[in-house]
């Protein structure tokens, strides 16, 4: 109970970063890939392919922005209850 | 349909026995084995820093082989994924035992865990309608073709766990427990979706790294090294590609990943940990240890855990499990996802 209690907080992100990889995935899936710019043939193809590479890495991207943040945050906050305790 | 279940119920059964009891038995031997010829570390984390053997690995290894070899010897014939997956883990335990003996820097070795892809390529090579890759099923999204991008990402796919795995043995036992947490899930999953040759691939692992697991625990008789974590993370890696288990795999691995990021993320490159100049824990004595608050001191899971206060070093690891347990169920959940994808 001790070791939950200690890392409820870890956990919290660790949801937080599941469900928004399984949203991310949802997004691609039902947004990113269905979009097409008016190009047609091999040319067209290949822009709209790279299109939907780039805004998928941008969001994966934004991802692990989001995800490293958070742990940021949630490692000050630690720190700050370890000193309030320590005094 | 009764008799191939119960067929594969105790097939799996003599594998997972085969694999512990090899790996249980052996282990004497190579903590022998080690101290006579000098593979040793110092247990940082404990007051005097007791040495213990090292190369650990090896008897997780002849676990593996041992209940490979009893799959073979109990089905008449050598299944080719399987053979693929022993394929994988044992080459990256020989860059274990090869990164032990030179200690090679830390970009070398994640090149060279790459490598460790090499049976699955050559598998599809040969086998292509037995080792299907490139074909991964997302929770909610189905099953994808992906060609380019999938062979672009494949050396990640094995470097990745193993690295991440072999990040996380810092401390007594957190090693196996985190990776049994993370092929658990991976068990539950490939019997829920039917990946009878990924159920098969767990069991090996799995009972080699359970029959390790009490000389590990607190306080550690004997240490994986990385022969043990290297090997682990591949077989890991290639189960979760050859199950076609990738998302599964990447969420039941998320402990040992955010522990990876945070390194890389902070330290800001692929390092070597005696080329990092701060350590991310200290030792207060009396088997406690602390998180550097240090702002040079790269962030780990341990530091992450640590950052509330010190614990003593059973109490840190028993953190790490209850991570572990909660990136299980969430793998669970992630496998109940894809199941009503893929049949509505």
């Amino acid at each position: 109970m001790k070791a939950l209690k200690n890392t409820i907080d870890i956990v919290s992100v660790m949801v937080l970063v599941w469900g928004l990889m399984l949203l991310l995935l949802i997004i691609i899936n039902a947004v990113v890939v269905n979009l097409k710019l008016p190009a047609e043939g091999p040319t067209g193809s290949l822009v709209n392919n790279a299109l939907q590479l780039a805004i998928g890495g941008a969001l994966f991207l934004a991802w692990l922005f989001v995800w490293y943040k958070a742990t940021v945050y949630c490692r000050k906050r630690r720190l700050k209850v370890w000193g309030q305790g320590s005094r | 349909m009764d008799s191939v279940l119960s067929d594969v119920v105790l097939k799996g059964l003599l594998v997972f026995l085969a694999s512990f009891l090899s790996s249980f038995l052996v282990m004497p031997k190579v903590m022998d084995f080690s101290r006579r010829r000098g593979f040793v570390g110092r247990d940082v984390h404990k007051d005097g820093q007791p040495t213990v053997p090292e190369m650990g690995g090896l008897g997780i290894l002849f676990g593996v082989l041992m209940g490979f070899l009893a799959y073979c010897l109990a089905s008449f014939e050598v299944d080719v994924c399987l053979v693929v997956f022993m394929g994988c883990t044992l080459v990256a335990g020989a860059i274990g035992v090869w990164d032990y003996l030179r200690t090679l820097k830390g970009t070398v070795k994640t090149l060279l865990t790459v490598m460790a892809c090499a049976p699955i390529v050559v598998g599809w090579l040969l086998f292509p309608s037995e080792v299907a890759i490139g074909r991964p099923e997302l929770p909610f999204v189905g099953r994808l073709r992906l060609t380019i991008v999938y062979w672009a990402l494949l050396p990640f796919a094995i470097a990745v766990p193993a690295n991440a795995v072999n990040m996380m043995d810092t401390f007594n036992g957190v090693m196996p427990i985190t990776s049994i947490f993370s092929l658990l899930a991976l068990l539950i999953s490939s019997i829920i979706l039917g990946r009878w040759e990924a159920m098969f691939m767990c069991l090996l692992l799995l009972g080699a790294l359970m029959g390790f697991l009490p000389y590990n625990l607190y306080p550690s008789r004997v240490f994986a090294s990385d022969v043990g974590s290297l090997a682990v993370g591949a077989g890991i890696g290639a189960i979760a590609v050859l199950g076609r288990l990738e998302v599964v795999g990447v969420v039941a691995l998320m402990p040992q990943i955010m522990n990876a990021f945070y390194i890389l993320a902070s330290v800001r490159g692929l390092l070597e940990r005696r080329q990092i100049a701060e350590r991310p824990t200290v030792v207060l004595g009396g088997n406690v240890i602390a998180a550097n608050r240090s702002e040079g001191a790269p962030m780990t899971l341990a530091n992450l855990i640590l950052s509330r206060g010190p614990l003593r070093e059973p109490d840190l690891v028993k953190a790490h499990a209850v991570l572990s347990f909660f990136s299980f169920i969430l793998a669970l959940a992630t496998a109940c996802f894809m199941l009503t994808t893929l049949r509505p």
